[in-house]
């Protein structure tokens, strides 16, 4: 009979390969690599806002005041480059950690202007840990380089190294919608549930839409008087969102929750014209799935391996020994 | 984060750290709960207690905003863009802030200094720019009636055109 001690260690050290880490490093470090590079004249804007609207959150409490525009453009600059080499896998030991924080550091500092955006939050967090994990070991500059010095220092077989960081993450993401449901059950009790606290928010955002001239979607206005829609919608948040952490027992619940919450996502964009971009391209949630499998068969169909033909990779994607079983 | 050294020293020194950064982390993403029970709870970045879409709504809703009055007296919308930038969330916020702050005649300068170089388009005809708080009942509003229920002018200004 094994202990509770020993199911949980084996439960967070499950194995994973490298390459499903190295592709968790890959995604969201290229999303994070578009989302900063597509806002850089914006974030540069925003950095010579009027400096008392400025209300420091998190690492921006260093200095906790704005800076001189011109050492924001160099943190930011340095952002993108550490991004860079993140993506890449160049030097990680080094330069994974130290985008995590940089990265960290200027979304705080971008959130630090009045207004807190939910969205940037878990991407910062996934970031961070695959920053301090061994994100770089596979899929990477540095396991070329291995490959031509044969340094033992990195692993390529599949194991618990490569597996924590991605139960963390998994984790961290279930923390954050669980945390968002436990918000509306102590603001309004299950009451939340009845739907027209749901189509209130709605009406409320719309309203803000409309008045500060950005438009409120037509389906708000269509919906509108569908009360018992908002009903079913408000149910169904509420439990996807505080049984987030059932999500983590089981690889299959776990897919599942990622399916339902996407669709949540999905219908926040159509019905209140908010993109959680993160959130919307499945980003946040692909810790949950086998990711590096999907390379595998990609690699597998003629049509598309024709197009990387010049660089296909010379060992097959490893998996663990159970997932091979 | 890669370990070097004797292999089982740094297997046993990775686990730890693995364990330690976990609990840390796991234990800092939840901690923002306990603002749900404060009086006066305050979010963060990226330590958050994620309370949007949590606050209680009532039948009405004040909106502090931008309005452009054209010549004839019609109400123009004047986008948030007028105002500030980083998104509309954190302008309207911006907004809200600024009024608060008894700085709504500067505000309202600076937007009517912006509209004063439209020259095309519905806010060429703009001839005053209005800074207020207008409040609105919901369900009347998406009945279609898209007027205040009250109003409070913080602001007005004069839109220039020959500066």
């Amino acid at each position: 009979m094994k202990s509770w001690r020993q199911r949980l260690e084996e439960f967070w050290f499950a194995a994973a390969p490298p390459e499903r880490l190295a592709m968790l490093r890959i995604a969201v470090g290229a999303f994070a690599l578009y989302y900063i590079g597509a806002r850089y004249d914006m974030l540069m804007k925003i950095a010579g806002t009027d400096a008392s609207l400025f209300d420091p959150v998190g690492l921006a409490v260093f200095p906790g005041r704005p800076l001189a525009v011109g050492l924001f453009q160099a943190i930011l600059i340095a952002t993108l480059l550490a991004n860079g080499a993140f993506v890449l896998g160049w030097r990680f030991r080094i330069t994974g950690p130290l985008f995590g924080l940089l990265l960290m550091w200027l979304l705080c500092y971008r959130n630090s202007w009045s207004m807190i955006f939910h969205s940037d939050n878990a991407m910062v967090m996934h970031a961070m840990i695959l920053g301090l994990s061994r994100a770089g070991d596979a899929w990477s500059l540095d396991a070329m380089r291995r490959r031509t010095t044969a340094s033992t220092e990195m692993s390529s077989e599949a194991g618990w190294q490569y597996g924590w960081p991605i139960r963390l993450i998994c984790a961290v993401t279930t923390a954050t919608y669980f945390l968002s449901g436990v918000a509306k059950l102590a603001a309004q009790g299950l009451g939340w549930a009845s739907g027209e606290a749901l189509r209130a928010q709605v009406a409320v955002d719309s309203l803000r839409k409309e008045l500060l001239g950005e438009g409120a979607p037509a389906l708000a206005y269509a919906l509108y008087d569908e009360i018992w829609l908002f009903a079913i919608l408000g149910a169904g948040t509420l439990v996807f969102e505080l049984g987030a952490p059932l999500a983590l027992l089981h690889k299959r619940s776990g897919r599942i929750w990622a399916a339902q919450v996407w669709l949540m996502h999905v219908g926040i964009f159509f019905v209140m014209g908010i993109s959680f971009r993160y959130q919307l391209t499945g980003l946040i949630f692909l810790s949950f799935f086998d990711a590096e499998r999907w390379v595998a068969w990609a690699a597998e169909r003629p049509r598309i391996a024709r197009l990387f033909a010049s660089r296909k990779t010379k060992s097959p994607i490893r998996s663990t020994p159970a997932e091979a079983a | 984060m890669n370990f070097t050294g004797d292999p089982r020293a740094r297997q046993r020194a990775e686990r730890g750290f693995a364990i330690g950064l976990s609990a840390l982390l796991l234990c800092a993403t939840l901690w923002p709960l306990r603002e749900n029970w404060r009086e006066n709870p305050r979010d963060s970045f990226p330590l958050s207690y994620f309370p949007m879409f949590s606050d209680k709504r009532g039948e009405t809703y004040e909106v502090t905003h931008l309005v452009g009055v054209a010549g004839n007296g019609e109400r123009r919308k004047i986008r948030h863009t007028y105002a500030g930038t980083g998104g509309f969330n954190q302008v309207r916020r911006q907004i809200r802030k600024t009024v608060r702050r008894g700085r709504a005649a500067e505000l309202c300068r600076s937007v009517a200094d912006r509209v004063a170089r439209v020259r095309r388009g519905e806010l060429a005809e703009v001839a005053e720019v209005r800074v207020v708080t207008g409040e609105y009942g919901l369900n009347s509003f998406f009945a279609g009636n898209q007027k205040p229920v009250a109003e409070e002018i913080h602001a007005v200004c004069n839109v220039e055109r020959n500066r």
